[in-house]
């Protein structure tokens, strides 16, 4: 606690202090912060306390990560890296779910803590998602600081981004993931530009490791990308006496800077293998990459790209916000208040600043647009990461935004410094500002809709801004305290009603997955409700399979490439009964050809329960002793542990089980197939054969015998060391944060 | 205005936020294509949007109860369709929503509309009719139901099936054509039955009769009603030899109908046969007869979806 209070006012006081170097505002004093920053957040929560409370259900991507995080956690909380997810489509390797949240990001150790001290899991996540975003806000508030070098300011920027519809996608998205370490490297690359300090440095290293092994790191490179080239067109003669600074830095601190590369190099790694591991095309993404111009299993179809972009977004926000009681999920949303500063904002005059943000944030918003704008046709064509990721309209909450928000607070900026004294300008001033009021308040009345709370803020910034132009004309600055309240209270009313609709327009049926249940409670069977199959032959008692309705499976997300094969070839009828069980025993085998399956022979096989076991061509279709036997008249479906067939250890990356029978059997394993299990028969390696096109085989031999299934046991070490590595950084980062002598006059101070 | 000024404007301008707005908007209509742009997330936010027709359909059939809640998706839905795709279809079914949430002004006018957008519809003018009807508007559901029953089959059997919006209604049943058949032919008797049961209380048996026949010509009546209203009208219109034969062919297939019975009594007492007059209506009494006549076309008060 003690530790992350100095942390917390430690990260506040050096950016104020930073701030007051630069520009020693007199009324500015220490104080306030910290109780507008909790005041802040504890309206946030008050604001989404059903879902927090989860009264209300997580829903779409949201669902996803909170059932793959869960399966994470659990697991690491039982001393096992879940490499394999047995869970997800007749098993699947799980390092692409790992690395979408980001396995190595050291903050979800909190979550192994909380779960390890008994807390209920749903509040801990939900808890966790409300910390990581705050995180992300006050990297914010912090990287605002730096920006305008003004307490207040920065704490308006930071109260806009907060009330955003951005945190309302904490529960229906995956996006505070990839915004926070972000939006970290931007305040950290900021601050070292300023001053070439070793923790904004090791900052950036940190944020980099983690954007690099969290869901794509292809937004942020383009967002990056994008900076420095704006950057450079307004600020050229900056650039290089940047490049010069960190050169400076770089002979000063060889070692610090190698060991920071070094960390940066080995993080790369997973994401390597990762890539290497689709390359094999052991595992799909169907639904992603049908249709993709490139032949690797990442690349998605230009169309799926197209469909929803930013103007997409937007335009879909447009019918909701007219009327906030229909507010929904995905909206766009910022508080009313910022765009009465907008519209504010077109009285003053165009500044570097300004124009370097709209220009970049434009920049971002053309690339987005792939249908009537040439630019995104073009990057797909020619880079070829523009064809490995979709859902441009990402860069709206991830940039476009923050920039936004960052433009309209600039705005303001250049605003407050316009101090009328004629008498003449007053009155323009003030029938200006009743106008834009006026104006917003006339908009929204021809909406058709009543809100309240969009009437008060107009009220009140009218007021509030009248009252600062009076002021300003007696020469007298408002205490700070009024700032900050009065920022507070504009900002804040509109999200008030606002999250009150959404909470009211979201579903409280919370849907039961297979993740609430603990991973290593073993299931012989998958589901509990009966079989497709089951409930036809209940309706037609003649059981003639003939007459079953060719259905086919819906079209998988991730699996391994022979299940879904298995899976879309099959009638879903007999699939589904079929991938019910774990374990079936043979005694027969027969070949098939990969290339020409004989599928009306396979589900008549799966369908009658016949001893018949599928298996490439070229598999020897006998026990290692030869003897065939055939006294099984038909496969055996398990469905508990019974005499001679038992499961003695269950976790997602491996199985033991003690058979134990007269004779030969082959033990199909419905768990994927996949090249890094291994098999292991009483503790000696064997063989695994691809069983039924999709699953794992083994011949058991006659008596009792200690059967083990692993996977990528070697893996182990390698994950659990990037883990080590990244905590490390953060440790340093941390420390280094803590003991920086802030006093120290920054050597090149960065005009943003 | 001398070049000096000109050049203070410009000065001014270009250290604007307007004059950097104006900028950015040249810049803008250089790089994109508005309308396509436009065109593309209106109809990208369309299709996210389209909510689960299921209910919706269900209502219309009848295998749903009304639940108000349930129909907010879809007028929401509707209210952005017709607004970007003002088309007739579009409006008839947000009419339709409309309706059933209670506001009728509002129904009339997307009715209004859609009719107008294809005069040639069956079911818009049907639905006015039955929302006239309702409000014993008599006069002006008989004109909308007139139109509706002049309307061509086969022309709205070929606009329903060949409608975008129509269409997600369709993906439940294998055996449409059939279906759609059954439902519209339905719909024409429907609008054929509220048409003869407004002109009753109009009391323009003339046109009663008349349009009686005409759906017993176009062989709309499974259960012979509209013999019924044929023979009241008759009735009504002083030609008791024609009633008798409506009543008496009604009869046929339904011979408990007190109040045929009844008026066949009526009839054959003005025919002068006063011994079987009274005989028949002894049964009429004793089947309960209904002196207000037959049910007069309440019980059909419900629109059409398409």
């Amino acid at each position: 606690m003690k530790l992350i209070k100095t942390i917390f006012s430690n990260l506040i006081e050096s950016g104020n202090k930073d701030r007051l170097t630069a520009e020693k505002v007199p009324y500015l004093k220490i104080g306030y912060l910290p109780f507008v920053f909790i005041l802040s957040i504890l309206f946030w929560v008050w604001n989404f306390r059903e879902f927090l409370g989860g009264q209300r259900a997580l829903v779409s991507d949201a669902v996803s990560y909170y059932e793959h995080i869960k399966f994470y956690i659990e697991s690491m909380a039982h001393g096992i890296y879940p490499l394999w997810d047995p869970n997800w489509e007749g098993g699947v390797p799980n390092q692409f779910f790992l690395h979408r949240f980001g396995e190595y990001n050291p903050f979800f150790l909190v979550l192994v803590l909380a779960y390890k001290m008994g807390l209920p899991y749903l509040p801990a996540y939900l808890g966790f998602l409300t910390f990581y975003y705050f995180l992300g806000m006050l990297g914010f508030y912090l990287l605002a600081s730096r920006i305008f070098q003004d307490e207040k300011l920065a704490f308006l920027a930071y109260l806009l981004l907060v009330f955003s519809s951005l945190g309302a996608r904490l529960f229906d998205s995956y996006l505070v993931f990839t915004f926070t370490p972000m939006v970290w490297f931007f305040y950290s690359l900021i601050g070292f530009c300023q001053e070439q300090k070793r923790h904004f440095f090791l900052g950036m290293i940190f944020t980099l490791m983690l954007i690099m092994t969290t869901y794509i790191p292809f937004y942020f490179l383009i967002i990056l990308f994008s900076f420095i080239l704006t950057y450079s067109l307004f600020y050229l003669s900056k650039v290089k006496a940047i490049f010069s600074n960190f050169m400076v830095f770089f002979f000063n601190n060889k070692i610090f800077v190698c060991l920071c590369f070094i960390a940066l190099f080995l993080s790369s790694i997973p994401v390597v293998k990762l890539y290497q591991e689709f390359s094999q095309k052991e595992i799909v993404l169907p639904m992603r990459s049908t249709k993709a111009e490139v032949s690797h299993v990442l690349g998605v179809n230009y169309q799926s790209v197209a469909h929803w972009s930013v103007m997409e977004d937007l335009w879909f926000s447009s019918y909701f916000l007219g009327n906030l009681e229909n507010y929904q999920h995905a909206v766009f949303y910022i508080p009313i208040f910022i765009y009465l500063i907008f519209l504010m904002g077109i009285a003053g005059p165009v500044n570097r600043r300004l124009v370097f943000l709209a220009t970049w944030g434009l920049g971002i918003f053309i690339m987005c647009i792939p249908y009537g704008a040439p630019v995104y046709k073009l990057l797909n064509k020619y880079i070829f990461f523009f064809k490995y990721f979709r859902n441009l309209h990402f860069f709206l909450w991830f940039i476009l935004l923050p920039l936004f928000i960052l433009y309209v607070v600039e705005q303001l900026r250049v605003l407050l410094d316009y101090k009328p004294s004629e008498k003449k300008a007053k009155s323009m001033a003030l029938a200006f500002l009743a106008f834009i009021h006026l104006g917003a308040a006339y908009f929204l009345y021809k909406q058709d809709h009543f809100n309240f709370s969009s009437y008060f803020v107009i009220i009140l910034s009218l007021s509030f801004f009248i009252w600062l132009l009076l002021t300003k004309d007696q020469q007298r600055e408002p205490k700070k305290a009024v700032w900050l309240l009065a920022f507070f209270i504009l900002v804040v009313a509109q999200p008030l009603e606002a999250y009150h609709y959404l909470s009211q327009n979201t579903s409280k049926e919370i849907t039961p997955t297979i993740y609430d249940k603990l991973f290593r409670k073993f299931s012989f069977t998958r589901g509990e409700k009966s079989s497709m199959l089951e409930v036809w032959l209940k309706d037609n008692p003649s059981g003639d399979l003939s007459k079953i309705p060719f259905v086919q499976s819906s079209s998988l997300y991730f699996a391994s490439t022979r299940y879904n094969h298995f899976s879309q070839s099959l009638n879903a009828y007999i699939f589904d009964e079929y991938i019910r069980y774990k374990f079936i025993l043979y005694s027969q085998l027969e070949p098939m050809d990969d290339k020409r399956l004989d599928i009306k022979r396979m589900e008549q096989v799966f369908a009658e329960h016949q001893n018949v076991a599928f298996v490439p061509l070229g598999t020897i279709l006998t026990p290692p002793d030869g003897k065939v036997n055939s006294s099984m008249a038909k496969a055996e479906y398990m469905t508990q542990n019974q005499p001679g067939f038992e499961v003695l250890e269950y976790t997602p990356n491996n199985i033991k089980l003690r058979i134990h029978f007269p004779e030969w059997r082959f033990l199909v394993y419905n768990d994927a197939f996949h090249k890094s299990w291994q098999a292991f028969l009483n503790n000696k390696p064997v063989g695994i054969i691809r069983a039924n096109m999709a699953f794992k085989g083994i011949w058991i031999p006659p008596g009792e015998n200690l059967v083990q299934f692993d996977f990528a046991k070697d893996k182990y070490p390698f994950h659990l060391g990037m883990l080590g590595l990244f905590s490390f950084v953060l440790v340093a980062w941390i420390t280094m944060r803590i003991k920086s002598d802030t006093g120290s006059q920054p050597r090149f101070l960065l005009k943003i | 205005m001398k070049i000096k000024d000109f050049r203070t404007i410009w000065d001014s301008l270009a250290n604007s936020i307007i004059g950097f707005y104006l900028f950015v908007m040249i810049i803008f209509m250089i790089l994109i294509d508005y309308q396509k742009v436009m065109s593309h997330a209106r109809v990208a936010t369309l299709s996210r949007l389209m909510p689960d027709f299921e209910y919706l359909h269900r209502l219309g059939a009848g295998q749903e109860e009304l639940n108000k809640d349930k129909l907010q998706p879809y007028l929401f839905y509707y209210e952005k369709v017709s607004q970007y795709v003002p088309r007739a279809d579009a409006f008839g079914i947000l009419g339709y929503i409309y309706f059933h949430l209670g506001k009728e002004k509002k129904a009339v006018t997307c009715f209004r509309k859609a009719s107008a957008l294809y005069p040639d519809a069956f079911n818009f003018h049907y639905n006015l009719g039955v929302i006239y009807f309702r409000r014993q508007y008599y006069k002006e559901a008989a004109a909308e139901l007139e139109k509706a029953a002049a309307a061509s089959f086969d022309k709205n059997l070929n606009y329903i099936t060949s409608s975008r919006i129509y269409f997600p209604f369709f993906s439940h049943h294998a055996d449409l054509p059939l279906r759609l058949r059954r439902y519209l032919k339905t719909g024409f008797r429907n609008a054929c039955r509220l048409l003869i049961s407004s002109y009753m209380n109009l009391k323009d048996y003339k046109r009663m009769l008349y349009y009686s026949s005409k759906g017993i010509a176009a062989a709309l009546d499974e259960d012979k009603d509209f013999y019924y209203f044929a023979g009241l009208a008759a009735f009504n219109l002083g030609k008791f030899e024609q009633a008798g034969a409506f009543f008496k062919a009604y009869l046929t297939v339904n011979p408990d109908d007190g109040n045929a019975v009844y008026y066949l009594g009526l009839t054959l007492q003005s025919l002068g046969d006063p011994v079987t007059a009274e005989k028949v209506l002894k049964k009429a009494e004793a089947l309960h007869y209904n002196e207000g006549g037959k049910n007069s076309g309440t019980d059909m008060i419900f629109l059409n979806i398409f």
